[in-house]
């Protein structure tokens, strides 16, 4: 029997730290409930030269955790920051950042999803390293930590710019999972959500007007904030796209496009949509797997619809507009599973004839590479600032 | 997509590093002219060493620029009309601010001469002062706090100016360039050392972070060890983790050959 563990436990009863002992498993639970009980414990342990442990460590002797009364949010308006408490909801912060006109970013939706989440859950969970500044995780977004080590020593980094010296410790803590650190609070970099922007959709059955209608945007030298087309959903079967440009361009973008392919059955939808929706829907088809990129340039718009609609009689489409240039877009289309392969070899042997208008990447195969990581921030990075 | 390089210069190092001009009918502003006219080549020795030994009087004139501040921007990216809007985006936003737009001399002259200073350094060594550049950062709320700070404090001393660089959405780096001299070697060393300990000090004390990207090396890790405070240890564990038989700059961080 361990006789350090309830000397330790009768050390914490007196010094008013909330802990428990049990005497069957030899495990000793403390509890820090206001930030300076960490102090306390690490006078504590210091003396006995024990290894603290944090709540999900495999085979603690001592088990840790902090229970901060008063949970924070603060936000630091000058340098679009905001300091929170791990303890924090995330989904209950985006909502408070969202009333004062900030996001914690558009990576987001699919922790978003769990509305128990913690911050401290989260960096548990998605420490994944960021590849580039686009495409990353959450945890690139920190700037600054307070925790706590496993000797129960707090460490507090200050909060600096992304790059500056002293952020890739913070960076190494936060990526280690909690073995190595508990946190207590974050500095994380937040984005202001865009309320200079107008949104306009449409939606059309035949999905080569709306390609049109994109033709002819490129071609003109007007800036649009963004522009974004994807295949209806399910209550929805047609197609959509959504145009958003500053809420002070003089230019009638609403009825230029009508009156361009209003012939052809484009129609308005009095979408009720904000940009952040449209920003949530492109990034879940971004992190689809099984996706087919097609490179059409506009005058194979024809042609291409042709290849649409004998894959849609076999599967329901799904796709999403990735780039769009003045001579040419690109339409990433996400195939099932199990006819991927299979689908795929035949789209290569149908493309075959119309090389000249339309090639393929084949997206799973890692030949996507071919196209430049900034472009996907064309598409979901042009919706924020 | 592309992005832009800025680099915006404090009322001194306009005046300095990219060439000046002068209001006629301000006499100090010609003054200055003369004075330093220029660090940039045709100073004699005797003069330049002159003018470093009072560097406060230089620093105190720099109110009597006309000139204001210069921020070069140069827009870069892969499609024209990313550029066009960017550089388009950017003149409003300085507009606004109360910028004026100087044309693409200024930037084409960064871009010329942006390596030149190194090379004119030999010259304040040989007239027995000293130059010598720190970069630090900072986040956006307290940029313009640390950057009055550090110039209050060693004013008296070195000869200063300074341009921002590296920023980002949170906030930036600040690069100090100082220049100074003393009565005699020794004097000059105290005085050198004297100028880094406070600056570094005044980083500290304001929460900024002493090195930005040009890493710590001998003459900052005292003052990393103060910025990191108990967080110190936490840099032992890791050292004893990745370098467990200390074949790594042994000595150079934390002392006692460890």
């Amino acid at each position: 029997m361990n006789k350090i563990l309830p000397e330790i436990f009768e050390k914490f009863l007196n010094t008013g730290i909330h802990a428990q002992y049990s005497e069957k498993s030899q495990k000793l639970y403390i509890c820090a409930m206001h930030s300076e009980d960490i102090n306390k414990i690490y006078e504590i342990i210091k003396k006995y030269k024990v290894r603290l442990s944090f709540v999900d460590s495999p085979n603690p002797q001592i088990i840790f955790e902090y229970r901060p009364i008063n949970q924070n949010i603060k936000i630091n308006n000058k340098s679009q920051l905001c300091e929170v408490d791990s303890e924090y909801n995330i989904l209950k912060a985006e909502k408070y950042l969202n009333s004062e006109g900030f996001s914690l970013g558009y990576y987001f939706p699919p922790i978003l999803n769990n509305p128990q989440y913690k911050f401290r859950d989260w960096i548990s969970n998605y420490h994944i390293p960021a590849m580039n500044y686009y495409q990353s995780d959450l945890a690139s977004n920190i700037r600054g930590v307070d925790g706590i080590l496993p000797d129960g020593r707090r460490y507090s980094s200050i909060c600096a710019p992304r790059m500056a010296t002293g952020s890739d410790t913070n960076r190494l803590l936060i990526l280690a999972g909690s073995n190595l650190f508990y946190p207590i609070s974050l500095n994380l970099k937040i984005i202001p959500i865009r309320t200079d922007l107008q949104i306009i959709s449409f939606s059309c059955i035949r999905i080569k007007n709306l390609f049109s209608a994109i033709a002819s945007l490129a071609t003109k030298n007007i800036r649009l904030e963004f522009v974004a087309l994807y295949t209806g959903n399910e209550e929805n079967s047609e197609s959509i796209l959504h145009i958003g440009y500053k809420k002070n361009e003089i230019f009638d973008f609403k009825s230029w496009i009508i009156r361009t392919v209003n012939n052809e059955g484009v129609h308005l939808i009095n979408s009720t949509i904000d940009y952040n929706s449209i920003r949530d829907i492109l990034f879940q088809y971004t992190n689809r797997t099984n996706q087919i990129e097609f490179l059409v340039r506009y005058k194979g718009i024809g042609k291409f619809e042709e290849i649409l609609k004998m894959l849609s009689t076999n599967f329901r489409i799904e796709g999403y507009l990735y780039r769009y240039e003045r001579n040419s877009f690109s339409f990433r289309v996400i195939l099932p599973e199990n006819t991927y392969q299979l689908t795929r070899d035949e789209l290569m042997a149908e493309i075959s004839k119309y090389s000249k208008d339309i090639s393929l990447i084949d997206c799973k195969e890692g030949k996507s590479t071919l196209i430049p990581l900034s472009i996907y921030s064309r598409i979901i990075h042009s919706c924020s600032s | 997509m592309g992005g832009i390089v800025i680099r915006l210069y404090d009322e001194l190092d306009t005046f300095i590093a990219l060439g000046h001009h002068t209001d006629p009918s301000k006499k100090a502003d010609s003054t200055l002219k003369n004075l330093i006219d220029d660090l940039n080549g045709d100073l004699s020795d005797i003069f330049l060493s002159k003018i470093l030994s009072y560097p406060q009087i230089l620093n105190s004139l720099s109110q009597f620029f006309t000139q204001g501040c210069l921020m070069v921007l140069l827009h870069s990216g892969n499609e024209n009309e990313y550029v066009k809007y960017s550089e388009l985006t950017s003149k409003k936003i300085s507009e606004k601010h109360g910028g004026k737009d100087m044309g693409e001399q200024p930037a084409k002259r960064w871009e010329k001469n942006r390596y030149s200073i190194s090379y004119k350094q030999p010259r304040i060594f040989y007239a027995g002062g000293f130059v010598d550049t720190m970069e630090i950062a900072t986040t956006w709320d307290r940029i313009v706090d640390l950057y009055y700070e550090v110039k209050k404090v060693i004013q008296d001393r070195a000869f200063l100016m300074a341009h921002f660089s590296h920023a980002y959405e949170d906030g930036c780096s600040i690069y100090f360039t100082i220049a100074s001299k003393a009565k005699d070697y020794q004097d000059g060393i105290k005085n050198y050392d004297f100028i880094w300990k406070t600056a570094l000090d005044t980083v500290v004390k304001m929460g900024a972070t002493v090195s930005h990207h040009h890493g710590i090396g001998l003459s900052k890790v005292s003052h990393l060890k103060k910025q990191l405070g108990e967080n110190v240890e936490l840099y032992k564990i890791l050292k004893k983790s990745f370098d467990p038989n200390n074949i790594m700059n042994r000595g150079k961080f934390f002392g006692d050959r460890s």
